[in-house]
């Protein structure tokens, strides 16, 4: 029997201008599992992201999440804090507060009482605890990823979108984020990223979807994804 | 506490912190008010007006004054907000936009509080015009109507935070629909400059009120579809 659909996209369009930047996207994807978008620079992996998590209206399609449309304004209020986001970009935190401000803020969000201790629980887990001091503008590129995947350790999100998230990551950062996703997997969560890292997607990702010009080209399943990240992946 | 309470007191907290860490936001706002009221009085008391002349146009003075500076103030509120995104996820992650305004709302209401009463201290400073008998009306006045400013101020800075052109489009966007309390705050500086109290079920001072209400609460169900789009 397939696993019921917690995520699905029905003919999602997007273009900017005259520019097309996805062409009728249609999947589903069940609880706990873990789709991988690859492609090339342009395929439109960013854009089906921010798509999926409510950052950017598609043209013409639906998107729904546990049956709610991404966009309509009660998902705004309820929906939207179950996404857990990870952009390219951004980070989503204040410039002049700093790591622990920043973490404590999103913990009021989602925990309330006793968040102080979970903040340091988590600046430990994503190795920021010397740092907790230090202001957000601060900090490095990797220093800025990893507490951005402390602020997802906060939240209790049912789908997780991120963005190349093992782009600036040192090793030791890389297994970190491996870890939040198999324990996010277990938990039940739907996870969503784009990655050029095919080696990390060998082993983590259920699907890799392959986008090109804004299509789907191709699709592998787990176990038919070549580690190497050549022409094979799909065998 | 409720959750909202928690998230309210949170978000005003986080902005108080980051308005105290940018001290030239703060000082260059203030400086800004002090120059503008000491230009104007090169331009009035230095020609020769006298005393009664000064008060006639100090509510004109006065407003203009707060008006361009509060532009400035809150067009600083929102540059943290746009700077690494964010509002977007504070947005988000509360799932309570409604909140996210209000506190926004209650810090610009504390910060350009502090800016009225710069300009007041300043005009008392450097225009000559003598407001001692009335100053305690005259700082309830200014804070009554900045309820209003600050809230559809706060409402449209959000909207030209995302512009290059922020500056220039908050302004032009914001003054003309604060016209109506703007011209019940001349109106009810002057009635209180020239008879020494106010009339509370006046007409213009009944606007402010109403404008105040009106103001606030539109923006608050607005906010949601601004921070949506």
């Amino acid at each position: 029997m397939k696993p019921m659909a917690h995520v699905s996209l029905d003919g999602v369009s997007k273009a900017f201008g005259f520019v097309p930047a996805l062409s009728n996207i249609t999947f589903k994807a069940g609880r706990g599992e873990t789709l991988c978008f690859a492609g090339e620079n342009g395929a439109g992996k960013s854009t089906l992201l921010r798509c999926i998590c409510g950052l950017l209206r598609p043209d013409t399609g639906k998107i729904l999440i546990s049956d709610k449309d991404v966009f309509s304004a009660s998902a705004r209020r309820t929906l939207w804090k179950q996404i857990g986001v990870l952009e390219q970009g951004a980070s989503f935190f204040y410039e002049d507060l700093t790591c622990a401000e920043n973490l404590q803020l999103y913990a009021k969000f989602s925990l309330g009482e006793n968040d102080e201790k979970q903040v340091l629980r988590v600046l430990e887990r994503v190795g920021l605890s010397q740092s907790r001091v230090q202001r957000f503008r601060e900090l490095s590129g990797g220093m800025r990823k990893r507490l951005a995947l402390g602020r997802l350790l906060l939240q209790s999100p049912t789908v997780l979108v991120m963005d190349e998230p093992f782009a600036h990551l040192d090793e030791a950062g890389e297994e970190v984020l491996l870890e939040m996703i198999e324990e996010y997997r277990c938990a039940g969560v739907t996870i969503f990223y784009a990655s050029h890292r095919i080696d990390l997607a060998s082993r983590n990702a259920d699907r890799v979807i392959v986008l090109e010009h804004g299509r789907i080209v191709d699709t592998a399943q787990r176990g038919n994804i070549s580690s190497d990240g050549s022409e094979t992946l799909l065998q | 506490m409720s959750a909202e309470g928690r998230i309210f007191s949170a978000l005003v907290a986080k902005d108080l912190k980051t308005i105290w860490r940018r001290p030239t936001q703060i000082a260059a706002t203030i400086g800004f008010a002090v120059l503008s009221v000491i230009v104007a009085s090169f331009a009035f008391r230095q020609i020769g007006y006298t005393q009664a002349d000064l008060l006639a146009v100090t509510p004109g003075i006065i407003w203009l004054v707060f008006l361009f500076t509060g532009v400035v103030a809150l067009n600083y509120s929102f540059l943290p907000e746009y700077e690494d995104r964010a509002l977007e996820g504070v947005l988000r992650a509360s799932g309570s936009p409604a909140t996210v305004y209000l506190a926004k709302w209650t810090t610009n209401y504390l910060f350009i509080a502090v800016v009225l009463l710069a300009v007041l201290g300043a005009h008392g400073l450097f225009f000559g015009a003598d407001l001692s008998a009335s100053l305690a009306l005259m700082i309830t006045i200014a804070l009554i109507t900045a309820i209003g400013f600050v809230a559809l101020g706060t409402l449209l800075a959000a909207v030209a935070v995302v512009h290059r052109e922020r500056e220039l489009i908050l302004p032009l966007v914001l003054f003309p629909l604060l016209i109506p309390l703007l011209a019940g705050a001349v109106f009810v500086t002057r009635e209180l400059l020239s008879h020494g109290s106010i009339d509370l079920s006046g007409f213009w001072f009944v606007l402010i009120c109403v404008f105040d209400i009106v103001s606030l609460a539109v923006s608050t169900v607005l906010f949601e579809h601004v921070a949506a789009s």
